[in-house]
């Protein structure tokens, strides 16, 4: 279910100008056909074009140039012309090649310089004359991109095979079939495993891989001790249930999405509460929330029929979400669709990287050069990205509000049922028997006018998108009960337009947590938000038909990070005083080519008071409207009742009751919340083949699909109403997906051996690196169906590698093993293995006994020294992180943790499932000198100090239990002992008289540090 | 004193003949050996080491000094003069060519520049009266007026310049270089960065490692005694430290012993070890580096260091600074610049003050630079690279400041393999677009690496499921500067 197709010219930059949209494109024959071949012709050719062409253009465009530039090449006429778009025969004002010649555009060919106006006018004349060049008869040289032949001889799109574990001499090393798998392997090469390690080296080991800190030295002597043979696997089971597993593993999977709590760029402008997303990814994997789910709340949470809502009605689902809006952005993009190229970019990145294994970028430009992936995979899932926008979601309240809403919704409705009848008996006025094209405005002719919105109930209205529950919709005639002026009594009247309506209570929705920065921030949003749907639109002035006090703000293309010199008139605040206005906003002082297309939303907010929204236009002129006429002329009839006798009083009175409901639903309203990042869904939007990536160049449409290689070319086509993240989700987590669960498994073999079976965790395609044989892939393969087969569950997965045979073997491997697998590819011991800057951190603040063990919370700001410079710099954190766990340092771009980042910390820009592990001076340096290593050394030295009856060689003996969780042997024991008295005796003291001197032992504690065992892991 | 010629036998190590060899000499360089990516794991990494057995061909340069001119000097007011301008003084540009967005869009018009152009040496190279005294040195000069950028806003831009992507997070030029040549002095980092005072819009991230392993990043230090972060010891003194780190190897053995394998301790431990050793020798180099007191009175004037303008002593301490650390076999010094009160080179008003100002703290420190690497013999083995992230628009914006302007500026390279006194390229004739030999970032990074002895085509590490390049899929080598 594949199609094989020739190589595109869309592999180019050649297709489509700079601004010149889809449009014109589908009027270009999609290849050059020559039709010229009189004899003058040919010779013109090769008297003058081809000269020129060899002159001036075959240098990069030719295959002797290697690979021709942009897949172009002048070679032969096959391979021109197998070209598409660079040329129309017989039109040198529509075609490229004349452009780029010309220099009009940004593309501009030769790049060394621009040709003579004469060689120009040869070009020119050429495709005049509708391109004649001689057939030589050749073939185009040019490969093709064939998905199915890709995906055929690949091993990562064929589905897992559940294998037989083989059999082995020696089955009684085997706890399970993993290791029969390993052990099969070595015996192949006869190879014995190194010996099981001892429980003191393994407590320590599972301590530290599992939950990121060293173990309490009373649980390695209990385990130590402890005559059950099942004492290891008990104390796993313990691990695994605390709280620091999920802060462990958290931290492997921040790496691969890519966790960061600042936009970068220039002033490294907040992402407000991004925590909330880091502490999701804690209980997630605390609760061992099931890898599917897990997946599908990150891609989808915001769209789900079941989100998960906690007792308290928190939901918990779309914090999943937060995982898209981990990126850099811009303030003030000068190109503001490039911006939203490179952010959606990013996102695709990381998701192919992180849940598919698969380097999706690499088709943003051209189709990928080795891997069953096409430019089209990658244009299909960026327009579910652009269909998203961002949002701060009061998860907290979220759920709650939507039952207020609904029972307002049904507030409203019931009055309109039980009064809009009497009201027209009242007035002889009928709802429904008017004309409903009769204008109170005029006919004037409409101008030319995109909707992007239309809540008004007389037409096809809008679905609501909200950030939260704040809006709904109120339909034309809405009885509404208006105050009387001093004294007078109330009176009703009915809604002239039908609208988006948010009430009066909502527009006090607070944050109780972080704020946007820039423009959007000057009103807490969170909660008041309506959104429009998302349309392309080609003007650049908006109208907007609103009543009250609200900031409006038109997202274009994406652009949220309001700041600095552009984009100003997007965000505008505006009160209309309680009338219903058109209000313009014109979006062309910073961007100039809305000729080619610009996608735009718009979000309300309100400022304070009730806020309606009727629609949003795009128009250069204000918009006409032929509203029905009967509510004014009811609201006319309604004027002259006396409210006070009768039928009408009786009215009021229901009415009157009415608000009271209201208000009695209202104050259930949750109004305070914490928010977080998040999507919020709304309409799709296919987005175009960018060549060469770039914005400039748009080509063919690419609908929303999966990729080709895993769902095959014919799909059903994609929602229209939402972004299709919902059937995303559900296609990654299909059975006819062979790559989510073979990438997580292997992330975990990864994280638990510091080795991945396929040793490029993020990518698993063509250019990573395979497993090391078949048994390895078979071993990879069982386990991935068993982990769908038993419910995606993490921990299950964990501990089944932990208690395996093949984890606990010792680190000391054998010469011969040494000799002959060097590398270890073979598995034939447990690697030494250096502790990540977080635990290297976490540990020296856990045997300082300064460990805050917290869990969760907004993140403590980072520690800064001299040498941290740049603009956006915070006031520097607390030097020791206020004892918290590095996974609490708050991650800021642009200031990055120094210790972490001298430990390989990767920098968060893309997803980095596998960390580099480095061994340079820095990190001596650190250990040695870093103030907060020093500070932490006193601490410990005080902590071990405080018990006054304890000798010094009990002292030690702690120090070493809880640094390396084993007792010291008796030279480690006497060099300490010798130490510590020449070190008192150097800060003056003496230590047989003074054994508790405190610098004498921060010396030891500071000693201890540095020693490799602290932060190497056997 | 240490000289150039004895880092020279150490530059390049024979080809590693054993594993442990391998692992220590190429540890870092999983990219461009074919075993490398099996090695990931286990990999130790020596900072002296690079990735590359051998140059792509021979250098003409082994050090780079990078003179980073922060905020986008005005290319019509230093190296390219437009007397055009003159004519054309007070007219909409619109009127004249097509004028591309700006981040500011306040369009003004044709401003010409407040300082005369004086021709200089024997090639006449006209220069700005801004910088007379690097008019003094034209003669080594190849001056490139056919740059371009891709972005006409700083961050981006930066970005751009120093890691070849406009994008935040990938390997800074220090670091490719580093990454291929590795140092030639296994006491001090390979890639450092004097900080002047001003840090560029973007950040550290313009100097950062991206992908490649940490021990490319470069090492920020400041032109005082303290340098480098966590370079001094807290202890009071010598003796005192090493106390702790005599008993912290004694208590290492133990540990080594307990998994060696026939004797032979795991390749990660020697190599901790090592870098233990190497940091404490740290402590000693960076001071003694940083310490310009055996410097002569007349070396300590030219480079302005008696000047009574602050930012000019500055800026020649972190000159005279790169000096000693291409001596002392550092590959790759980037300069940032003093702040001068004002902002950065970034004059969107009152053109004339700012770039005098900041053009008064980096010219006569420049010029020393040059003649002080010429008299020492080492400016025929040091690229000298003078830029900015891009130039400034040729029309005012707003009445006397210039915008950004991506479409063509000048920089130029000095030293190493370059040929002096020439003109490469050309703007049209109001400064603004380039006609001529349009080159872009990436062209100047091939250049770079080019005379450094790399193929920038051929110095890649694998990641994100390609083989990642400074020059991304560009560069052409810039062969009208060659000497």
């Amino acid at each position: 279910m594949s199609s094989s197709r020739p190589i595109r010219r869309s592999e180019c930059c050649w297709l489509v100008l700079a601004g010149v949209a889809g449009l014109l494109l589908a009027t270009m024959p999609s290849r050059a056909e020559t039709v010229a071949t009189r004899a003058e012709d040919m010779e013109f050719f090769e008297s003058k074009v081809r000269p020129l062409l060899l002159q001036h253009c075959a240098e990069c465009h030719s295959a002797a140039a290697g690979e021709p530039e942009g897949g172009l090449s002048f070679d032969s006429r096959a391979d021109f012309l197998a070209a598409q778009g660079v040329v129309v025969a017989g039109h040198p004002d529509n075609s490229l090649l004349v452009q780029v010649v010309r220099y009009d555009g940004d593309l501009q060919m030769p790049p060394a310089g621009k040709l003579s106006a004469a060689a120009i006018g040869t070009i020119e004349e050429w495709v005049r004359r509708g391109l004649p060049w001689p057939d030589d008869g050749k073939q185009a040289t040019v490969a093709t991109f064939d998905i199915a032949a890709r995906r055929a001889e690949h091993w990562c799109w064929h589905p897992p095979q559940a294998a037989m574990p083989p059999a082995v001499n020696q089955p009684t090393w085997c706890r399970s079939d993993l290791d029969r798998f390993v052990l099969a392997r070595l015996e192949v090469a006869d190879l014995a495993p190194a010996p099981e390690a001892s429980r003191e080296v393994l407590v320590r080991r599972a301590s530290e891989f599992l939950t990121g800190l060293p173990p309490h030295p009373a649980d390695v002597a209990r385990v130590s001790a402890d005559p059950d043979p099942l004492a290891y696997e008990k104390y796993v089971d313990q691990l695994l249930a605390s709280p620091h597993y999920g802060e462990r593993f958290a931290r492997h999977w921040l790496d691969v999405a890519h966790f960061c709590e600042t936009r970068g760029h220039e002033f490294d402008y907040p992402i407000p509460n991004a925590w909330q997303y880091r502490d999701w990814v804690v209980r997630a994997f605390n609760a061992d929330l099931p890898y599917d789910q897990f997946i599908r709340e990150q891609v989808a949470g915001d769209l789900l029929d079941h989100p998960r809502v906690t007792a308290g009605g928190v939901n918990e689902s779309v914090l999943g979400t937060g995982f898209w809006l981990l990126g850099e952005e811009v303030h003030s993009p000068v190109d503001i669709r490039q911006d939203e190229a490179d952010r959606v970019d990013n996102r695709i990145d990381t998701f192919g990287k992180a849940f598919l294994g698969l380097a999706l970028g690499c088709a943003r430009c051209h189709d990928h050069k080795f891997d069953a992936i096409s430019d089209e995979d990658y244009y299909a899932i960026a327009g579910m990205v652009m269909s998203s926008s961002y949002r701060q979601v009061p998860f907290e309240t979220l759920e709650h509000n939507r039952g207020v809403a609904d029972r307002l919704a049904e507030a409203q409705a019931t009055l309109r049922r039980s009064l809009l009848p009497r009201l027209e008996g009242l007035t002889g006025i009928s709802a429904t028997t008017e004309p409903p094209n009769e204008s109170i405005f005029g006919t004037i002719p409409v101008a030319v006018e995109t909707v992007l919105a239309d809540y008004t109930t007389d037409r096809q209205p809008t679905a609501l998108i909200c950030d939260a529950a704040a809006w709904g919709v109120v339909a034309t005639g809405q009885p509404v009960v208006r105050a009387g002026a001093e004294g007078a009594q109330p009176s009703i009247r009915v809604e002239l337009l039908g609208h988006a309506s948010s009430a009066a209570a909502w527009a006090q929705s607070q944050s109780s947590t972080e704020r946007e920065a820039g423009a959007l921030g000057k009103v807490d949003r969170a909660g008041r938000v309506l959104r429009t749907p998302k349309h392309r639109i080609t003007q650049g002035v908006l109208w907007h038909r609103i009543r009250g006090h609200l900031q409006i703000a038109a997202i274009v293309d994406g652009h949220v990070m309001f700041a600095g010199p552009l984009y100003g008139p997007h965000v505008t605040t505006v009160d209309t005083k309680g009338e219903w206005k058109w209000i313009r906003q014109d979006l062309r002082r910073d961007i100039k080519d809305w000729d080619t297309g610009h996608v735009v939303h718009v979000e309300y907010a309100a400022v304070e008071g009730e806020a309606s929204v009727a629609e949003v236009v795009e128009a250069l002129e204000q918009p006409v409207r032929t509203d029905s006429a009967w509510p004014v002329r009811m609201n006319d009839a309604l004027v002259a009742v006396d409210w006070t006798t009768g039928e009408a009083a009786e009215l009021l009175a229901v009415a009157a009751r009415h608000a009271a409901d209201v208000d009695t639903i209202m104050a259930d309203a949750k109004l305070v919340s914490a928010t977080a990042p998040a999507l919020l869904d709304g309409n799709g939007i296919d987005q175009f083949v960018l060549l060469k990536g770039s914005a400039a160049r748009p080509g063919e449409v690419s609908p929303r699909r999966f990729l080709e290689a895993i769902d095959g070319p014919d799909q059903p086509s994609w929602p229209r109403h939402s972004s299709g993240r919902k059937e995303l989700a559900d296609r990654v987590l299909d059975p006819a997906n062979p790559l989510a669960s073979r990438v997580i498994v292997n992330r975990i073999w990864h994280h638990l051996f510091g080795r991945g079976i396929v040793p490029t965790t993020d990518n698993f395609g063509k250019l990573g690196e395979a497993a090391a044989d078949p048994q390895a892939q078979a071993l990879l393969d069982s386990l991935a169906v068993r982990f769908i087969a038993e419910g995606w569950s993490i921990k299950r997965l964990v501990r089944e590698i932990v208690t395996s045979s093949t984890w606990r073997m010792s680190s000391s491997p054998t010469a011969a093993a040494m000799r002959q697998d060097p590398l270890n590819l073979l598995m034939h011991h447990y690697p030494l293995r250096r502790l990540e800057g977080e635990a290297v951190r976490d540990k020296i603040l856990a045997v300082s006994g300064r460990l805050d063990r917290t869990l969760g919370g907004a993140s403590i700001e980072v520690f800064l020294n001299d040498f941290h410079e740049g603009r956006g710099r915070p006031n520097p954190g607390p030097l020791d992180g206020g004892g918290r766990r590095s996974l609490y340092t708050k991650i800021r771009r642009n200031f990055l943790p120094s210790f972490l980042l001298a430990f390989d910390m990767p920098t968060p820009f893309q997803a980095m499932g596998r960390r580099t592990i480095t061994n340079v001076p820095a990190q001596a340096l650190t250990l040695m000198n870093d103030p907060f290593v020093i500070e932490q050394a006193l601490l410990w030295a005080k902590q071990t100090l405080a018990e006054p009856s304890l000798s010094p060689e009990q002292r030690i003996d702690q120090m070493y239990r809880a640094a390396f969780a084993r007792p010291p042997a008796t030279a480690e024991h006497s060099a300490a002992v010798e130490f510590l008295a020449e070190q008192t005796a150097l800060h003056g003291g003496d230590f047989t008289a003074d054994p508790r001197h405190e610098a004498a032992w921060a010396d030891l504690a500071h000693a201890l540090i540095n020693t490799k065992e602290f932060i190497f892991v056997p | 004193m240490i000289t150039r010629r004895l880092h020279h036998c150490r530059r390049y190590r024979p080809r590693p003949l054993s594993r442990r060899d391998l692992l220590r000499q190429l540890s870092c360089g999983f990219g461009g050996v074919a075993a490398a990516a099996l090695l990931h794991r286990d990999a130790v990494c020596a900072a002296s080491a690079g990735v590359l057995p051998a140059l792509h061909h021979p250098a003409k340069a082994t050090s780079v000094i990078f003179l980073y001119m922060d905020g986008g000097v005005s290319q019509v007011d230093s190296f390219d003069p437009k007397p055009r301008l003159e004519q054309d003084a007070g007219k909409d540009p619109k009127g004249l060519f097509k004028v591309d967005a700006t981040q500011f869009n306040n369009v003004g018009s044709l401003l010409p520049s407040p300082w005369k152009f004086q021709r200089y040496g024997q090639s006449g190279i006209p220069v700005s009266d801004l910088f007379p005294h690097i008019g003094s040195v034209v003669d080594e000069l190849a001056i490139i007026r056919s740059m371009t950028s891709e972005f006409p806003e700083h961050t981006n831009a930066n970005y751009f310049l120093h890691t070849g992507s406009g994008l935040q997070g990938r390997p800074s030029m220090g670091a490719w270089t580093t990454y291929g040549l590795g140092s030639e002095n296994d006491d001090l980092p390979g890639y450092m960065v004097i900080n002047g005072g001003l840090i560029p819009p973007g950040g550290l991230d313009n100097f950062t490692n991206g992908f490649l392993p940490a021990t490319y990043q470069g090492s920020i230090v400041k032109p005082n005694a303290i340098g480098l972060a966590n370079v001094q010891r807290k202890e009071k003194s010598a003796p005192h430290q090493l106390a702790k780190l005599d008993l912290a190897r004694r208590l290492d053995r133990g540990f080594t012993e307990r998994l060696a394998t026939a004797g032979s301790t795991p390749d990660a431990l020697e190599s901790a070890i090592a870098n233990q050793e190497l940091a404490y020798r740290m402590q000693t180099e960076v001071p003694t580096l940083l310490d310009i007191a055996d410097e002569t009175t007349v070396t300590k004037r030219a480079y302005g260091l008696e000047s009574d303008y602050q930012p000019m002593q500055i800026f020649g301490t972190e000159c005279l600074l790169a000096r000693r650390m291409v001596e002392r076999g550092v590959r790759f010094v980037e300069l940032t610049c003093p702040k001068v009160g004002g902002d950065r080179w970034d004059q969107h008003g009152n053109l004339k003050a700012g770039h005098e100002n900041n053009a008064r703290a980096v010219d006569q420190p420049i010029a020393a630079l040059i003649r002080d690497l010429r008299d020492r013999g080492l400016l025929e083995s040091t690229l000298v690279v003078w830029s900015g992230e891009f130039g400034r628009t040729p029309f005012a914006q707003g009445k006397d400041g210039r915008d950004h302007n991506p479409q063509g500026f000048s920089l130029w390279m000095a030293g190493g393999g370059v040929q002096g006194g020439v003109i490469v390229g050309a703007t049209d004739d109001y400064g603004y677009r380039v006609v001529e030999k349009k080159f872009m970032i990436h062209d100047l990074h091939a250049t770079m690496l080019h005379l450094l002895g790399l193929d920038h085509e051929r110095i890649t590490y694998r990641f994100s499921g390609r083989d990642m390049r400074l020059t991304d899929v560009h560069g052409h080598v810039i062969r009208d500067v060659l000497a």
